[in-house]
């Protein structure tokens, strides 16, 4: 029997709610913004008490569905202020599901100074103290909770930045290998959890009941040819793409398309690209004996992720990512990849957002703070904003805000959250889906590089304007559900060319829950949860000029293209009407 | 005869002539040598679904290729 979790971190209490209601069709990203949209007062406080932290698995978490372990949290985000939903692999949102809790509601806030951590197993929930663990590390607090409770368990938690309510903090969830490396990064939740006096939550699946499914045998029939569809397509397939090189093979390819952003977005070209690529990283990963293929996250057979070994050939750090290795490298201008990923694994231990962090810093270069390539400066920065100091506060607090405090008008921001590893004038679908999405600057939430880079689900240029609004629509809306799936996006690579793998999600759905749910209930079911979302923005206060990249970019050609930014401001307006 | 680059990346390293460095080559070629031309000669699978560049931009497989013309070559790959 499925049940909601209500965490009264005021009153100390917790409640299992059976009777759904309106929540019961609702998973993952879906319910996160339905909860946070029907609950949260869109003009309250982040940090106070009126704001809720909602985690969800996704409808087919915890069956048998290839890649189905992804879990969102959602809540207002204090970088923003606007709706948002953090979406992270690893090992909870299976958990959670075989625990058949659909999702964990957390509100009110604990008495000031008060730290706790949560324990969900069969026998249902209780919190505990978490005191010992003040201003704890996630990498010390997930062995100290697993020797604790179990080798086994899952451990969500927030390092010193999300107590120390830093915009930029993230919320950590421990891998298949139990250490705290996956990450729901964007949008400062570790912010939110910290607020309200949560340090952890620790999940033990021992003796769950596991998933209900209302046609077991209809669902395995349609979970095969989903398989299938990933295990036959290049990039996803065992030995291809993504399991050879992960997502770092990005950085020599969009380098050579000229859409790398370097120091802070002033060149789509980085000249030690390819020190820094998923090629090099590659072979330093063999040479060491880290291991290039890897699952991170439950049920995954795409094995994108890596284990990086120091030059002494211990673990350094995991999941080295396209996204780190652009902000710390050629955004920073920095082209040593043993820096990087000390940066990657001071960000895990801290609970930091890379992308946040690394573009961060590379404003504050631009500001002349310190020079650009300076990687060892970069590195005392992180630390800095792990203790604490008041300039450490200020790179954890995101770019917007330190393009204020050191007097940089190049600020590469939406709705306050800074963009990701793309340039938008190099790669316009993808600067459509910045503007756009509910999110702030976002890119998975409407990944049009797959079609105008990778020709996945056909081709749009991404040096012209044309076709890229619709595109990004097309890609918002379909992302939305496989938010609310638990599914992976890199699923997104296999069935937009696979039709087949396409029917097969819905197919899983009707199968699981009995309830009949075709493509079309899908596509709708996406552009409710982004109309939920974009009415609680404009209830916060947000308006269509929040749609709108900055300035520059629509001004200031970047190289080598010699392109700007010409998506028009009617274009952008039509991305979400419907 | 013209002289073309060719850049090949990731699981293409291995198609690369001997004696390369930094995933690129310099190739002497016919004039009229399309992008698949080079393919061939290189001895690339044909069943490999190939992303490819000109120039750091999009081509087709039956581009003619010009005198210093940059060929950038990757095999399916995905990311975020």
């Amino acid at each position: 029997m499925s049940k909601l979790l209500r965490v009264d971190m005021g009153a100390q209490k917790i409640v299992f709610i059976e009777e759904l209601g309106e929540y019961a069709d609702f998973g993952g990203r879906g319910l996160t913004s339905v909860i946070v949209s029907k609950e949260v007062p869109p003009t309250c406080h982040p940090l106070g008490e009126k704001n809720k932290l909602v985690f969800a698995p996704g409808i087919l978490s915890g069956t048998t569905a290839a890649n189905s372990g992804r879990l969102s949290i959602g809540a207002k985000s204090p970088l923003t202020g606007g709706i948002k939903e953090s979406n992270v692999g690893g090992t909870a949102a299976a958990k959670l599901a075989r625990l058949q809790i659909n999702g964990i509601i957390v509100e009110g806030k604990a008495p000031e100074k008060e730290i706790h951590y949560l324990l969900i197993n069969e026998d249902g929930a209780a919190l505990h103290s978490a005191e010992e663990y003040k201003g704890m590390k996630n990498y010390d607090l997930a062995e100290k909770l697993k020797a604790k409770h179990g080798e086994k368990v899952t451990v969500v938690s927030i390092g010193p930045a999300g107590e120390m309510r830093l915009a930029a903090s993230s919320v950590a969830v421990t891998d298949t290998k139990g250490r705290p490396s996956r990450h729901a990064g964007r949008g400062g939740l570790g912010a939110v959890m910290g607020s309200k006096g949560l340090k952890a939550i620790v999940i033990d699946d021992t003796g769950a009941p596991g998933v209900e499914y209302a046609d077991k045998e209809a669902f395995t029939e349609a979970a095969k040819v989903f398989r299938d569809a990933l295990t036959s397509h290049d990039v996803t397939k065992p030995g291809g793409g993504l399991a050879t090189y992960g997502t770092a093979v990005l950085v020599n390819v969009i380098n050579e398309a000229g859409a790398l952003p370097t120091r802070n977005f002033t060149s789509g070209r980085f000249e030690g690209a390819e020190k820094i690529s998923g090629e090099a990283i590659h072979d330093i990963i063999e040479e060491r004996g880290g291991s290039t293929t890897h699952s991170g996250c439950t049920n995954c057979i795409i094995q994108c992720s890596n284990i990086y070994l120091d030059k002494a050939k211990n673990y350094l750090t995991g999941g080295l990512e396209y996204e780190t290795i652009w902000a710390f490298g050629a955004d920073c201008g920095v082209d040593d990849p043993d820096i990087i990923a000390q940066a990657d694994r001071l960000c895990d231990d801290i609970g930091l957002d890379t992308i946040e962090i690394g573009s961060t810093i590379a404003v504050a270069m631009a500001g002349g703070l310190l020079s650009f390539g300076d990687g060892e400066g970069m590195l005392d920065l992180i630390r800095q904003a792990g203790d604490g100091t008041p300039l450490g506060r200020i790179i954890g607090s995101g770019v917007a805000s330190a393009g204020r405090v050191f007097g940089v008008t190049d600020v590469p921001v939406v709705k306050s959250q800074s963009m990701p590893a793309y340039d938008p004038r190099a790669v316009k679908g993808v600067g459509v889906t910045y503007a756009t999405s509910p999110m702030g600057a976002d890119h998975t939430s409407g990944y049009a590089v797959a079609t105008n880079i990778m020709r996945v689900g056909g081709f749009v240029d991404p040096l012209k304007s044309e076709g890229q609004a619709e595109l990004s629509r097309n890609l918002q809306i379909s992302t939305a559900f496989l938010d609310s799936a638990g599914l992976c996006v890199f699923v997104a690579f296999a069935i937009l060319d696979i039709e087949e793998g396409f029917k097969a999600i819905p197919k899983m759905v009707s199968a699981k829950t009995g309830k009949n749910f075709t493509v079309d209930d899908l596509l709708k079911y996406g552009r409710d949860v982004i109309r939920a979302e974009r009415n609680f923005n404009f209830a916060a206060g947000f308006t269509k000029f929040d749609d709108r990249l900055p300035e520059f970019f629509k001004e200031k050609k970047l190289p080598p293209h010699d392109v700007i930014f010409d998506v028009t401001d009617d274009e952008l307006d039509s991305v979400h009407d419907y | 005869m013209i002289e073309v680059t060719v850049r090949l990346f990731a699981t293409l390293r291995v198609y690369l002539p001997p004696q390369s460095e930094d995933n690129s080559c310099v190739l002497t070629v016919g004039e009229g040598t399309t992008v698949g031309d080079i393919f061939r000669q290189l001895k690339i699978p044909p069943e490999i679904k190939l992303l490819y560049l000109v120039n750091y931009t999009h081509a087709d497989e039956g581009r003619i290729l010009n005198a210093g013309d940059v060929l950038s070559v990757f095999p399916p790959i995905g990311g975020g």
